[in-house]
């Protein structure tokens, strides 16, 4: 009976929660115009989808963004990883604390004041600040990832490295590297998620003629909820949704390693 | 006599404004097994890392025969280190972890696959090339580690208590096999351990430190029969450690018993000396004239031998001896003069 009462009130919680996405998916399918009734399944939706000129734009806009962000950022998080990793103890522990704040602030703030910076500097916002924000916003997750397996990797293996003849550069990209991959898989992943994720910040940071898929989503929306949008937002949502099942899939199968080792 | 291979001079290491260690001077000669012996924080590590060249001396200098290597950095030093905790790199497996050091060297495949082999069967690890490293058991992961600190022909070897982790059994075979890869490629061995058993097994020459200092170098021999003073008496192996007086050469008194020995009188300015005896070499018996005199109050068979505790007046002594004394025995202790050894007081 308490059983019973437990798994109603999990399905109960899951149904709230996955509710909206299952209406939305539904209805990318509907063949009826009006969100009352059903008028039938089509793939009509997703066909106008492929066919509009705009969300081609958009669509190759979020990718490419998301591509650059993404190679830049896990460079730059990587590299800034090793660095704060030399400083030692303290300035690891500050300097985490320090990267969590981007992290926790409200896009929304990140996207203004970002806005602000580049008026500040006279930039002409367009397709280069979108991908300086984005680029800003993913490298603290990288830093996040790979911070953490420096500090976990037993310092023994730099000094046996060195003892065994590499020099300072190839302690790191033999050594160092190799161990930290994992981290920088998931930082790379996890920048990835996020760039294709958002809206706010690009929102803020774009101009006129660049937009990405949330953009035009936001758009669109704005003149109306057509069809065609719950096609593209559950494409989006099923993308996500990959990228996220399969870092969390790397990060079981890297506990259960480590676990064994123990 | 032997070329010396690595030699200190005047070697200091301070951290943090406190001496580690301190002025030392040390040679060590081509093909010898040394060991530096100590107790815990005694500065073995800080001595080693400064070999392998993870440390800058504070002051002194490390030659390498007649080359002072200071300024030469670790990985330009022809010297290997087998660490404590192996330090295998966990995404390598057996043949790449030992290949490493020849990769970098940018050897040909062939060789590199030849030598792997011959290593692997020099450590007894025959066939493993392809086993992940965090599969193997302590001792072979040892074994792993050794074998590719011997990948790049190091002049010499420096190991910082590699045994240490292993359990009693694991570290005795270790212990004969590490001797007889020593034996077997004829090469330098410098090793650090806090075990005098493990010293005295294994070692052509002991250094005996104590809060950076040398205390005593020589043979495993020597320093258990002849040990300078009372921190090596105490440190390797038991003692006995009595305060006691001579007036003339050749004869010392403790405990109210006259003895003859074999040592001079060590300081003219005073009587006062030390006496350091070996439990095994007191003969226990009836009591005599000439006996320290005391009771039985304790005996423990410790496999081969019984070791007696024996209450004195005012000195307990411990014995080892195999035969049986009774707990509560009147008993009376008696020493030969090559058995007492003679110290300095203060
Ligand atoms: N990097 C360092 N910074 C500051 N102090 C250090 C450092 N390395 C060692 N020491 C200190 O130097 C002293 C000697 O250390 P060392 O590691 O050489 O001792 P050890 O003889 O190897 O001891 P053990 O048997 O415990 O390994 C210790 O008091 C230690 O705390
Ligand atoms: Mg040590």
């Amino acid at each position: 009976m308490k059983k019973a009462l437990r798994n109603v009130y999990l399905y109960i919680m899951l149904l709230f929660l996955y509710a909206p996405i299952l209406v939305l998916m539904v209805y990318s399918f509907n063949a009826s115009k009006s969100r009352g009734q059903w008028g039938g399944f089509t793939l009509e939706w997703y066909r106008r989808l492929f066919m509009d000129s705009n969300i081609q734009s958009a669509l190759y806009y979020t990718v490419l963004v998301a591509i650059l962000a993404t190679i830049i950022s896990t460079i730059v998080g990587t590299i800034s990883s090793i660095g704060i990793f030399l400083y030692g103890n303290r300035v690891q522990k500050l300097m985490l604390n320090v990267n969590y704040i981007p992290v926790i602030n409200p896009d929304i703030v990140t996207g203004v004041s970002m806005m602000i910076l580049f008026a500040f500097m006279s930039m002409r916002q367009g397709f280069a600040t979108m991908l300086i924000a984005h680029i800003t916003f993913c490298i603290p997750y990288v830093i996040l990832s790979v911070l953490p397996k420096l500090r976990q990797m037993d310092v023994n293996l730099i000094e046996a490295a060195m003892d065994l003849g590499a020099r300072p550069m190839q302690i790191i990209t033999k050594v160092v590297l190799a161990e930290i991959k994992p981290g920088i898989v998931t930082g790379l992943l996890f920048a990835f998620t996020l760039s294709i994720d958002d809206f706010v910040i690009s929102f803020f940071t774009t101009g006129s003629g660049v937009s990405n898929l949330s953009i035009y989503v936001y758009s669109m929306a704005k003149r109306g909820i057509s069809p065609e949008i719950n096609a593209l937002s559950t494409l989006m949502i099923l993308t996500v949704t990959l990228l996220l099942f399969v870092i969390n899939k790397r990060n079981n199968k890297k506990t259960k390693i480590t676990g064994e080792r123990i | 006599m032997k070329k010396t291979i690595i030699e200190a001079r005047n070697l200091y290491k301070e951290f943090d404004k406190t001496a580690v260690v301190k002025h030392i001077n040390f040679t060590i000669a081509e093909n010898e097994f040394v060991t530096f012996l100590g107790p815990s924080g005694c500065g073995k590590t800080t001595i080693l890392r400064m070999i392998a060249g993870f440390e800058m001396p504070t002051s002194g200098e490390i030659f390498l025969y007649d080359k002072v290597i200071n300024d030469i950095p670790a990985y330009l030093r022809p010297l290997n280190t087998v660490f404590q905790n192996y330090a295998l790199f966990p995404h390598m497996n057996v043949f790449e972890n030992i290949a490493f050091p020849m990769r970098l060297k940018k050897q040909d495949k062939n060789s590199i696959g030849k030598k792997v082999a011959q290593l692997l069967d020099v450590v007894n690890l025959g066939g493993y090339e392809q086993r992940d490293v965090s599969s193997l058991s302590g001792g072979q992961q040892q074994r792993v580690a050794i074998a590719r600190a011997l990948a790049n022909d190091p002049k010499v070897l420096l190991l910082d208590e590699p045994l240490s982790a292993l359990d009693l059994k694991m570290r005795k075979e270790m212990q004969v096999e590490l001797k007889k890869i020593q034996q077997e490629i004829k090469k330098t061995f410098i090793y650090v351990t806090h075990d005098q058993e493990e010293a005295l097994t294994l070692s052509d020459k002991i250094i005996v430190l104590n809060h950076g200092q040398i205390q005593q170098s020589g043979t495993p021999t020597d320093i258990y029969n002849e040990p300078v003073n009372t921190f090596v008496a105490d440190f390797i192996g038991e003692s006995n450690i009595i305060d006691g007086s001579m007036t003339k050469d050749f004869e010392v008194e403790f405990l109210g018993k006259k003895f003859i020995c074999v040592d001079e009188k060590p300081d003219q300015q005073t009587n006062r000396v030390i006496v350091v005896i070996r439990p095994e070499d007191i003969e226990i018996g009836q009591r005599q004239e000439h006996t320290i005199n005391g009771v039985v109050t304790s005996i423990v068979f410790k496999g081969v031998h019984y070791e007696i505790m024996v209450q004195c007046n005012d000195y307990d002594f411990m014995v080892h001896t195999t035969d049986y004394h009774e707990i509560g025995k009147d008993v009376g202790l008696d020493f030969g003069p090559d058995d007492i050894h003679i110290m300095k007081a203060g």
